[in-house]
């Protein structure tokens, strides 16, 4: 440390504001440097000095009584009005973090599919350019007879491919059964691009059947079909059981 | 609520308390007036800084947080001498000469022995010194000499680094050693202290 360095410090060290290493260098220096040394020693002095030269200018100066009154007054006023503010900034800044929790929650809703968003409001759910509708993606599904035995369940899939960008009325599943007489129950499944929960599919026909026949569904479209995509619906047939064969 | 500590005060004018905001001016208006006075060397322009200072003081007291480490008085100057400096620069202002020392500094004086030495002439010269220090050296001489500030404080309310402080100082301090030192040959107790860097 060079001595003007030291001077910078002197401030410092008298406040007890260096730290270790500081206080040590500048010691050592002042052990050797005796204008430094010196300087030191005249700091509480010539700032006693500075002090009671600027404080002596101005000791007897006092606010008129006049002014002191008008401070209060404004002053009164201004804390009131601030003190509001403050309140109204705080009340403020709770509606909006209750808001933007609300918010947050409400998208997790929307996102989790618990709660459905108006078709107007959802880009993704706009009409596609192209004709809407809602298709077989495979042909006709046949199960091979020797794969089927009396009693054994299986399971048939059927892809859906929805165009929609809106609801439909109803969606109709025909299933035509042309299989041994007997009795088949029809329990189906959905799934899709939306979860498909609480799926709602009415049987129109009823499931005693005897003979080749023909199925039909009625899925609620409400449900299911409220986002383009392809649509999985299982159902499961149990093979009659023919009497004779056992 | 003269008694009452400042503290108490600043809580309670935070609610809003009329009473706490009148107590807590009364408390610092002189100490505020006088540097403001220090600052603008002028009563009327010390005045309405005084007010202003108030008046911003009391419009950010909601937001004033009270810490171990905060202190009021500091915060306080630090409006004042903000307030201004943005009335130095908003218009033309012209420093005027220190006053002539009133009587009674005179007469507590001569009770003092010590103070001897700042009465009238030297006083002035000291006085006279720090003014031609110009307004950037002056205002870190007076906030660090006259209302007792630490460097860190006074950076904060000029917004300049520490180390800038410090340097601020050293220079402000040769200068008027320098000054005092050229304007005078002789020894008083006092001025031995301030010009004996300059005269080793």
């Amino acid at each position: 440390m060079n001595c003007e360095q030291i001077c910078l410090l002197i401030d410092d060290y008298l406040e007890n504001r260096l730290n270790r290493y500081e206080r040590q260098r500048l010691e050592m220096h002042l052990g050797y440097c005796p204008e430094c040394a010196e300087e030191l020693h005249n700091r509480p002095a010539f700032e006693r000095t500075m002090w009671r030269a600027l404080s002596s200018s101005v000791q007897n100066l006092y606010l008129s009584p006049e002014a002191s009154r008008r401070i209060v007054r404004e002053a009164q006023a201004g804390v009131g009005r601030a003190v509001w503010t403050e309140r109204v900034v705080l009340g403020a800044r709770v509606v909006a973090g209750v808001a933007a929790v609300a918010l947050l929650f409400f998208a997790v809703l929307v996102l989790t599919g618990r709660v459905r968003v108006p078709v107007e409001l959802n880009p993704a759910a706009q009409p596609q350019a192209s004709e809407p509708s809602v298709s077989l993606t495979a042909s006709d599904v046949f199960v091979e007879p020797w794969k089927m035995r009396p009693g054994q369940p299986f399971t048939v899939t059927v892809f859906l491919r929805s165009d929609l960008a809106e609801d439909l009325d109803t969606v109709y599943l025909d299933l035509d059964v042309d299989g041994p007489s007997g009795k088949y129950r029809f329990a189906v499944a959905a799934k899709g691009p939306i979860p498909a929960r609480g799926v709602s599919v009415v049987q129109l026909t009823p499931d005693l059947l005897a003979g080749p026949s023909w199925e039909q569904y009625q899925i609620s479209p409400s449900e299911i079909m409220s986002v383009p995509g392809v649509y999985t619906l299982r159902t499961v047939l149990s093979v009659p059981t023919v009497p004779g064969e056992r | 609520m003269e008694g009452l500590e400042t503290e108490f005060l600043i809580r309670r004018s935070q609610r809003g308390d009329k009473l706490a905001v009148e107590a807590l001016i009364r408390r610092y208006q002189d100490y505020v007036y006088r540097l403001c006075y220090l600052v603008m060397r002028n009563e009327q322009d010390a005045e309405d800084m005084t007010q202003e200072t108030f008046i911003r003081a009391c419009r950010a007291l909601p937001r004033f947080e009270l810490r171990k480490n905060t202190s009021f008085e500091a915060w306080l100057y630090r409006i004042s001498v903000n307030c201004c400096r943005s009335r130095m620069r908003r218009k033309w202002y012209q420093v005027l000469p220190w006053p002539e020392p009133a009587p009674k500094i005179v007469a507590e004086a001569e009770e003092q022995p010590e103070r001897k030495v700042l009465q009238g002439e030297h006083r002035d010269e000291v006085l006279q010194a720090i003014d031609a220090l110009g307004e950037k050296h002056r205002l870190v001489v007076i906030l660090r000499y006259y209302a007792g500030l630490s460097n860190e404080e006074i950076a904060r309310t000029l917004d300049i680094p520490s180390g800038t402080v410090r340097s601020r100082l050293h220079t402000a301090r040769q200068r008027l050693k320098s000054e005092l030192g050229t304007q005078d040959e002789g020894g008083e107790t006092e001025r031995v202290a301030v010009s004996s860097r300059m005269a080793p």
